[in-house]
């Protein structure tokens, strides 16, 4: 037997399947959706530039100084270019003494006219103006940083360590990666279409969103679409017209129902997080309580919001496949064993497809590397999911 | 129209039943063909002998669903045809590439009751593919099926190519543990 063989049984499977991939095929292609995370990475990912700039062109001197009060300041330009000697000589110098050029004055700090200088303390006293969009639901760099949830959950939380980093994200990536950690709810729950954010301040919405409860346990913490047309008081009407591409379609991950505005109208969060509630989350009445709160509460908390042994013993093998960095898993691997009352290791279903830290073509060992094609090496390289 | 009535039109032999075919699934045979034989000439000549083929099955046969019935007839004809014009050696276009990647699921074995072997692969593949999500099994079978290229999956269901290339891999991944499973490799 070999791939032809599998490759021509395929083939001949059920009809059945073969007309599902006929519809899925002929059917107009697909938008894409973009995650919400990613959404708000973006936005915060320009909105720093945007600082960045603002910031270069009101507060950095230009190349020939800057004239403030008459003077110009020499010894806090940024220029990248440098003046000739002649050029610096005529210069007048901080508080009018003449600038020598090789020679800067250093013992004079004491400038009170540069931009900069009196730009520093505006910043330190308003440090959200330069806030780096990284929050832990917004992986915008390359790690995620230690969550700062100590405070957050700190009444109650008694762990002995603080948790490390669930996870890294690579390089570019949008965190969409991490969906299953961190999202309580399925797809069709999660994204929000660009005809329904409209106008709105959606970058501002999730700011706050993440800010106001980094670790949500309900759909109104969490920022999805139950919470985004409640917080904005979107009429059904409105909220139905944007959504209609996505009304009863025929793709599954994208179909909207009557039934799902329904559910979300009558605020019944309850069935709403039953029905929709992925399956790496345990939905307890209103309470989705998603592996990200898990990781970040103690087993005893996990026991006092009614979560049992089988809810957490019947998603292991979902567990695992979230992409932890090794810690991470090894933590988490850590809290389940205590909770479970056994030793429980949480299985990287990857390692042995590729490792670590190590580039992909290199991680593969010489004899399957003969047998893997550069197209199949090429493909895992371009998928860029392993940290 | 419905397959129903395509089909009754089968039955009833009448000539508008091709051309009714051809309006609902000659789109999606060709771009099965094409996938295969990377050749628009091959590829027409190939959708034409599915309608042909599907004229004198039908009746007797009487499909299910009929869009499945004639993408299985194109598929196959397709292959034989790339098989036949590739006779020497493997050349380019999906369905070299998708040979190769599905090298890593099944490698080789020793087995040669062919027909025998033959079912039970097919029906270890429709147990495994039940058992998958719609739209994995949708992305798997639109590679290893239709022999779509990747891009194209990716634009066809709003994923990324990056989403793409990992859902295959996971479920090349999980195919060869099932088979496995089954002994059948």
């Amino acid at each position: 037997m070999n791939s032809l063989k599998l490759l021509e049984c395929i083939g001949n499977i059920d009809e059945a399947y073969i007309a599902e991939l006929e519809k899925a095929v002929s059917a107009p292609a697909c938008p894409v959706r973009k995650s919400p995370y990613k959404i708000a990475s973006w936005l915060c990912a320009a909105a720093a530039c945007l600082l960045c700039a603002f910031i270069g062109t009101h507060f950095l001197p230009a190349e020939e100084g800057i004239e403030k009060n008459g003077e110009t300041t020499v010894t806090e330009t940024a220029s990248p270019l440098t003046p000739s000697e002649s050029d610096i000589s005529q210069l007048p110098g901080v508080n009018g003494v003449p600038v020598t050029p090789g020679t800067p004055d250093v013992s004079d700090t004491s400038v009170t006219a540069s931009p900069l200088t009196s730009a520093v303390p505006d910043i330190l006293e308003h440090p959200v103006a330069i806030e780096v969009p990284v929050t832990p639901e917004t992986p915008a760099t390359s790690v995620i940083p230690a969550i700062p949830v100590t405070t957050a959950i700190s009444e109650t939380s008694e762990k002995p360590k603080t948790p490390p980093e669930p996870y890294h994200i690579p390089e570019g990536g949008g965190g969409d990666e991490m969906s299953a950690f961190n999202d309580p709810v399925q797809f069709i729950l999660l994204g929000i279409d660009g005809a329904l954010c409209g106008d709105r301040d959606v970058d501002g919405w999730f700011k706050a969103k993440r800010e106001a409860n980094p670790i949500p346990d309900d759909l109104s913490g969490h920022a999805n679409l139950y919470s985004f047309i409640h917080d904005f008081d979107i009429p059904r009407e409105e909220a139905e017209a944007a959504m209609e591409y996505y009304i009863n379609s025929d793709d599954p991950q994208l179909r909207f129902s009557t039934e799902i505005f329904d559910l979300i109208y009558s605020e019944n969060t309850a069935e709403l997080g039953r029905l929709y509630a992925n399956a790496h989350t345990i939905a307890k009445g209103e309470k989705l309580y998603t592996p990200r709160w898990l990781y970040y509460h103690t087993p005893e908390e996990w026991t006092a919001a009614g979560i049992t042994p089988d809810d957490v013993e019947s998603r292991l093998h979902l567990y695992e496949n979230i992409p932890f960095a090794p810690e991470g898993r090894e933590y988490f691997g850590e809290l389940i064993s205590e909770f479970l009352g056994r030793q429980v290791i949480l299985d990287d279903p990857y390692a042995d497809w590729v490792e670590r830290d190590v580039p992909v073509v290199e991680a593969v060992p010489e004899d399957i590397a003969e047998d893997v094609s550069d197209e199949i090496v090429e493909e895992i390289e371009e998928t860029d999911i392993y940290p | 129209m419905e397959d129903s009535g395509i089909i009754e039109l089968f039955f009833a032999r009448s000539e508008q039943a091709i051309t009714v075919l051809a309006e609902k699934y000659g789109k999606f045979c060709f771009k099965i063909a094409m996938n295969i034989l990377s050749d628009r000439e091959d590829s027409e000549e190939c959708v034409n002998d599915t309608y042909f083929r599907v004229w004198n099955a039908v009746p007797p046969d009487k499909p299910a669903a009929l869009g499945g019935y004639v993408g299985r007839i194109t598929r196959n004809l397709a292959v034989s045809l790339y098989r036949t014009k590739h006779r020497q050696k493997r050349g380019g276009g999906e369905y070299a590439l998708a040979v190769d990647e599905l090298e890593q699921v099944i490698g080789g074995s020793g087995r040669t009751d062919k027909e025998a072997e033959e079912r039970e692969l097919t029906a270890a593949v429709n147990a495994f593919l039940a058992g998958r999500e719609k739209n994995e099994r949708i992305i798997f079978l639109m590679r290893y099926f239709a022999l779509c290229p990747i891009d194209e999956i990716a634009g066809q269901t709003g994923q990324s190519t990056g989403k793409v290339k990992y859902s295959l891999k996971k479920t090349r991944r999980d195919l060869k543990r099932f088979l496995e499973k089954e002994e059948l490799i």
